[in-house]
């Protein structure tokens, strides 16, 4: 935890930019650099900067999200994503396409693997994140 | 037929039901094995199958058969099971016991079924391990009783161990066969008996078969296991279970018998059991105890007639099952009513119970009288057959001998146990203060044995009717051809009949003489392998770990990664030295690019730096350099996705290694030894120096085609995706990731279990599996599950 009014202000203001470039690596990922682990990355990079402005303490608070029991909901999601493949098609993890068009915003690409790859952001995220205010956590104790 | 599947997964879908309203009334689900009993019973004569591919790549198929040997366990199952569900509503005090023992019983129930009817090498060997895990479960059920914990561990290590040599055994089949069916591996029984792997691969199933039905030298886990609860020591480890092992030789004995080893190591292990069981039942008191060591027995019985594949050998192989199956599943039911109604098994204190209990003794009596092999009943058809099998001329001369002689003595030995069980349970007069608690049990709990003892008493009166088509049809599967059984309880005065008569005399003479055997027994060594089981896993195997583990894990981190980078440097350096590979790729050398040239002296310096300063702080600075220079280098490679994931990790790993600085003093002030520092330096260099060969050769080597063109290539037509890696990733190769997630998460909860573990907690007894179960499980349950690991 650092006193630092500028790296608080930096952090508080990075947090959005951070999280909406993760998900913007999310969703290009299949095309271009990007995809759900290097997303769940820069997302948990969020997190990081403001456990290290702040401390794991107010941040647990603050955002109100246990990291340990959201990575198995990635864990799920990822499942899922795997399941669909085995219920509709013939294979686990057979990937299956949607391609529905709205009027105004254009051809959507839904697809299994997307789903995957959001349980993989996740699961990485949340697993960063649990690690990094843990260990954080753990120093903060020691220093009292 | 799609009925077949249905019955099979019946019961283990009925477990669920048990987890609604219903479980305040678990005699209920009793209902779903007895109309199960109906359908299999309008099944006899009519053979029917059921094929879904599972797996098709490995051969793995759903595919069940319901043949004669089938039906005849599924009858056994569900109709003994129907009996046991009824008796378990009323054998626990609490209703949810009842429930959560009916819902174990149930699954173990399909898989059973699925054993039987399984006509798939490896769907037998998944129903068989699930046998086993269930069994764990229920032999474990009162988990406050350290018996039943040890008596749990101990089936499961010894049944799981042969289940594993018997999943190498059916694989090794399999792979000889050219095929996991059955059907398929019909017609092939010449060539699996002449390949050169027979003999491997039918040990290995022997192991298999002899741990699961419980012969000597592996039977002492059955003894264990009576701490389960009688509902359970009745059907799995007398009725259903143990039978699984000589069900499986009989389903395979058209392809793998008929040749010296077969017959020989199924005549011995199974005679040797046979005895060994009767003699050492005779030395037991509690009642579950010599019940549990006479099924051992006529185990043995079970696997010896077997060793010939004569019809009368597959008669009383069919035979032998059903009888064993009525009267043994009768006695222990009585035995766990006597428990029940007296609240003792010990034989020295019951007595004169017919009167207090005279419906648990009927049941009892007509069970004991077939056991004993005394005609009309079931029993006496069953010895008498196990005799006429002992007789048959194809066997090698020396087995005619042996064979009879065993048969009588056996079964002579069964009519003194089966006489004393009755006796001095029921009969004898009690000790003057015994027992005045005693009282008749339950209608639920003593309809059952009597069920079985008027079907064991029926059986054999209609016998042209009920059991030559069922006897008729398993025979047919167990031989694979057509034969005309007609069964008789008297042929005239046979060869067999006078056998029986002796062995019946011998019996009794035994009885009276009873005390003075006991005595003698009693004096003999017990030759019980159970010495070697805590031997090995009690002593050996526990003492081999720690040894290894204090010396391999020391907790010094600087050993870790010698012991690490050494067998790195050593297996990868002697396959390398081995394998004489070449490791200049003039192609390679051409390329040569400046800007990578200069980012790689830059990290050979970094590397250098980070060596030799002085504090940490400065050697995790170089090291976060490092990181981003390697990126830069994959980036100039046209790998974009790699070097930005390789940036941010380099990010998060100087954030960790910050946050740890709380925990480590900042300059390195351990002195090293000369010693110390040159072993460091002479792996370091090692290790880079494998590394550099490593790259070099697999520059050099191609081996086989490289995939990478076909992802290339498929990435968009297939995967709809521009992003090649990360279509790998997600779709051609995402069940890696999958399990990659795993490995991910099971590093969190193991991160914050360890830091929640600190070195002080260790000495009051805190365990790292604890701290993992808080982060697992919500508090309320952890908390359970830390009463249960320290009681």
């Amino acid at each position: 935890m650092t006193q630092s009014i500028f790296f608080r202000f930096l952090a508080r203001l990075m947090m959005p930019v951070l999280i909406l470039f993760s998900l913007f690596l999310l969703l290009r990922g299949h095309n271009a650099p990007g995809g759900g682990f290097v997303g769940g990355l820069v997302g948990a990079g969020s997190i990081v900067m403001m456990t290290l402005a702040y401390g794991a303490d107010e941040v647990r608070q603050r955002l109100r999200i246990d990291f340990r029991r959201a990575m198995f909901y990635g864990l799920g999601t990822a499942l899922i994503a795997g399941l669909i493949g085995l219920v509709v098609g013939a294979a686990f993890q057979e990937a299956y396409w949607w391609t529905p068009f709205f009027r105004g915003i254009g051809r959507l690409e839904i697809s299994t693997p997307l789903l995957f790859d959001i349980g993989v952001y996740i699961v990485v995220f949340s697993v960063t994140s649990a690690i990094v205010m843990d260990m954080a956590e753990e120093g903060e104790r020691e220093d009292h | 037929m799609v009925s077949l599947i249905v019955a099979v997964f019946a019961p283990a879908i009925a477990a669920l039901l048990l987890l609604t309203p219903l479980r305040k009334r678990p005699s209920w689900v009793a209902l779903v094995p007895g109309g199960l009993f109906l359908y299999f019973l309008a099944q006899i004569g009519i053979p029917s199958q059921f094929f879904v591919p599972w797996v098709p790549s490995l051969g793995v198929n759903l595919s069940f058969q319901l043949d004669g040997l089938a039906l005849l366990f599924t009858l056994i199952i569900t109709g003994i099971g129907t009996l046991v569900l009824l008796y378990t509503s009323a054998y626990f005090d609490e209703r949810e016991d009842a429930a959560r023992f009916s819902a174990y019983t149930l699954i173990f129930m399909t898989a059973m079924l699925g054993i039987v009817t399984s006509a798939n090498l490896i769907l037998i060997f998944v129903f068989w391990e699930i046998t086993s895990l269930t069994s764990y479960l229920l032999i474990g059920f009162n988990h406050d009783d350290e018996a039943a914990r040890s008596g749990a561990r101990r089936a499961l290590i010894v049944t799981g161990g042969g289940g594993l040599a018997l999943m190498a055994g059916l694989l090794l089949l399999g792979l000889i066969g050219g095929s996991f069916e059955m059907t398929e591996l019909l017609g092939q029984g010449e060539a699996i008996r002449g390949h050169s792997l027979y003999t491997p691969m039918l040990l290995l199933i022997l192991a298999g078969a002899f741990t699961k039905s419980a012969q000597y030298p592996f039977h002492f886990w059955l003894p264990g296991a009576m701490a389960a609860p009688t509902p359970a020591s009745t059907y799995l480890h007398s009725a259903t279970m143990v039978k699984a092992g000589v069900f499986l030789l009989a389903r395979l004995s058209g392809l793998l018998n008929d040749t010296p080893l077969w017959e020989g190591s199924l005549l011995i292990v199974g005679l040797v059991t046979f005895i060994y069981g009767g003699l050492v039942a005779l030395r037991q008191t509690d009642l579950k105890a010599i019940l549990a060591y006479s099924t051992v027995s006529w185990l043995g019985a079970l696997v010896a007639v077997q060793s010939s594949n004569s019809e009368y050998a597959a008669v009383a192989f069919a035979v032998g099952v059903l009888a064993h199956a009525l009267y043994k599943a009768a006695l222990f039911l009585t035995a766990g009513s006597v428990d029940h109604g007296v609240g003792t098994r010990d034989i020295r204190q019951l007595g004169g119970l017919f009167r207090v209990m005279p419906f648990t003794f009927a049941g009892a009596l007509i069970a004991v009288i077939s056991m004993a092999g005394i005609p009309p009943l079931l029993g006496f058809l069953s010895k008498e057959l196990l005799k006429a099998a002992s007789l048959y001329e194809g066997q090698p001369d020396a087995f005619l001998v042996i064979f009879p002689v065993a048969a009588v003595i056996g079964s002579a030995l069964t009519v003194t146990v089966a006489l004393r069980f009755l006796w001095d349970t029921f009969i004898r007069q009690p000790a003057a203060d015994a027992h005045h608690h005693a009282h008749e049990v339950s209608p639920l709990m003593w309809i059952g044995a009597l069920v079985l003892g008027v079907l064991t008493l029926l059986l054999p009166l209609t016998l042209s009717t009920s059991l030559d088509p069922l006897i008729g049809s398993a025979v047919d599967a167990i031989r694979h051809e057509h034969s005309e059984i007609h069964l008789h309880l008297f042929e005239g005065i046979t060869v067999p009949l006078i056998m029986s008569v002796i062995s019946i005399t011998l019996g009794i003479i035994l009885f009276f003489a009873r005390t003075r055997l006991i005595a003698f027994l009693l004096r003999l060594p017990e030759l019980n392998p159970t010495v070697v089981y805590q031997w090995l896993f009690y002593r050996a195997l526990p003492d081999g770990a720690a040894w290894m583990t204090t010396r391999l894990q020391n907790g010094r981190l600087h050993f870790y990664l010698l012991v690490v980078m050494g067998s790195v440097i050593f297996l990868t350096g002697a396959l390398l030295l081995l394998g004489q590979v070449n490791l200049i790729n003039e192609e390679s050398f051409m390329n040569f690019d400046p800007i990578a040239a200069v980012v790689c002296v830059l990290l050979i310096a970094g590397a250098i730096t980070g060596v030799v300063v002085p504090t940490r702080l400065s050697a995790i600075a170089i090291l976060g350099i490092e990181g981003a220079l390697l990126s830069l280098l994959f980036a100039l490679f046209g790998a974009p996705d790699l070097a930005f994931t390789q940036l941010m990790i380099e990010a998060v790993t100087l954030v960790l290694f910050v946050l740890a600085f709380h925990f480590l003093p900042n300059t390195f002030d351990t002195k090293l030894s000369r010693v110390t520092a040159g072993i460091d330096i002479l792996f370091a260099a090692a290790a880079g120096l494998t590394v550099t060969i490593l790259i070099l050769a697999a520059n050099a080597n191609t081996i086989g085609e490289s995939i990478s063109g076909w992802y290339l290539e498929n990435a968009e037509s297939v995967g709809h995706g521009h992003n090649v890696v990360n279509v790998i990733l997600v779709d051609f190769r995402g069940l890696d990731t999958q399990g990659e997630i795993v490995v991910l998460i099971i590093a969190a909860i193991g991160v914050t279990a360890l830091l929640r573990l600190r070195p002080s907690d260790q000495a009051r007894g805190k365990h790292l599996t604890l701290e993992v179960e808080k982060v697992i499980l919500p508090p309320v349950e952890a908390d359970v599950s830390i009463k249960v690991e320290e009681s």
